[in-house]
């Protein structure tokens, strides 16, 4: 999903609408974001059932929060910045968990499907190599915006775009 | 063997980081113009090239599952609802909760342990008239010249000091204090 100016005139005026009290900008925010931010948590955790998780703690850590937002930065890059942080940090918190329920006897075996194969290689990654990965090639989003979006520069969100797929590459050779 | 030659060529290649830029589009007019001038005669970034874009199409096949309209409206009605609460495994609360109260019992039995010093000012006159100190003296852990010392100190400090000092003009008080000092140091002092 890629931002442009209109759009973020748009976010602005529903967040200050919201600030103003007005309940239904944040539905109108919701509906713009929840696809975008269900698919960044989907494609990250690689279930239905922790993406929906995610979007629930995305979606009410905004709704928290949103009257804090001090519109020094655009709307979506805020946005975006929860979405990398609590996928990151669920990550991180459910490791253990996460690695027991996708382990696969053997992942180099030839009747792996496709999807399997490429959730067992994504789980290899790093979580911010894997959050750039995301952002860049199913989002679409520059590097400067990936930069913003994770709090590194933009040559930084590059970098670790450029590893993924490096990474990728070698896991998935059986594929290519 | 011929993978292997292929990827010695592609560790070398100076194009090679350029490929997924390429692909990308993140190449200008003139990169790109030297990038295509360069894979036309390097079979190694012919081969990297276009297994590259295999691993895009792959990727690109990558779908996720459509979301509910119904699902996304509960989403948005819990998010409303919901209060912030991190999510801990157990597991995780018990590597801060033991840590924690390890350091609580040991701060504890430290304290219960821990030896209490009260400190009380005795005279030297009186201290002279104990018991253990005169035991000190028998044994020679304490000898006279010490004696002499806190006897000296005794004479200086047990009489009204600071009416003494004050009976002083400014430069006999100094020499006072360098005389103390040369005497006894900053030991007793």
């Amino acid at each position: 999903m890629r931002q442009n100016k209109m759009n973020d005139d748009e976010d602005l005026l529903l967040v200050r609408r919201y600030k103003n009290g007005d309940e239904k900008a944040f539905d109108s925010l919701f509906e713009m974001y929840k696809h975008p931010v269900y698919s960044i948590c989907y494609r990250y955790v690689r279930n239905d059932d922790d993406a929906q998780e995610l979007t629930l703690e995305v979606f009410t850590k905004v709704y928290r929060n949103l009257k804090k937002f001090n519109e020094k930065s655009r709307f979506f890059t805020w946005l975006y910045r929860i979405v990398a942080n609590t996928c990151i940090s669920f990550k991180r918190r459910f490791q253990k968990e996460m690695k027991i329920n996708s382990a696969i006897p053997n992942p180099t075996e030839r009747n792996l499907t496709l999807k399997k194969a490429i959730d067992d290689a994504l789980e290899k990654l790093p979580g911010r190599q894997k959050m750039a990965f995301i952002l860049r090639h199913y989002e679409g989003h520059t590097f400067n915006e990936i930069g913003a979006i994770m709090g590194i520069s933009s040559g930084a969100a590059k970098a670790n775009h450029f590893q993924a797929i490096r990474k990728l590459r070698i896991l998935l050779k059986d594929w290519i | 063997m011929e993978d292997d030659r292929f990827d010695a060529v592609m560790k070398v290649c100076k194009f090679r980081d350029k490929i997924i830029d390429y692909i990308e589009g993140l190449l200008d007019e003139p990169q790109k113009a030297i990038f295509e001038n360069h894979i036309k005669r390097c079979d190694a970034c012919q081969k990297e090239l276009s297994e590259m874009e295999r691993f895009y199409e792959i990727m690109d096949k990558d779908t996720i599952p459509i979301l509910e309209e119904v699902v996304f409206a509960h989403i948005k009605q819990r998010a409303r609802q919901e209060e912030i609460v991190l999510r801990k495994p157990r597991w995780k609360i018990w590597n801060i909760f033991v840590p924690v109260l390890g350091a609580l019992v040991f701060i504890l039995l430290l304290s219960i342990h821990k030896e209490q010093i009260l400190e009380i000012s005795v005279p030297i006159s009186t201290l002279l008239q104990d018991q253990d100190f005169s035991a000190l003296l028998l044994e020679r852990i304490v000898d006279n010249n010490m004696v002499s010392q806190f006897n000296s100190l005794e004479e200086f400090f047990y009489a009204d000091i600071e009416q003494g000092l004050r009976e002083l003009t400014v430069d006999e008080s100094k020499q006072f204090i360098e005389i103390m000092n040369e005497k006894y140091g900053e030991k007793y002092l």
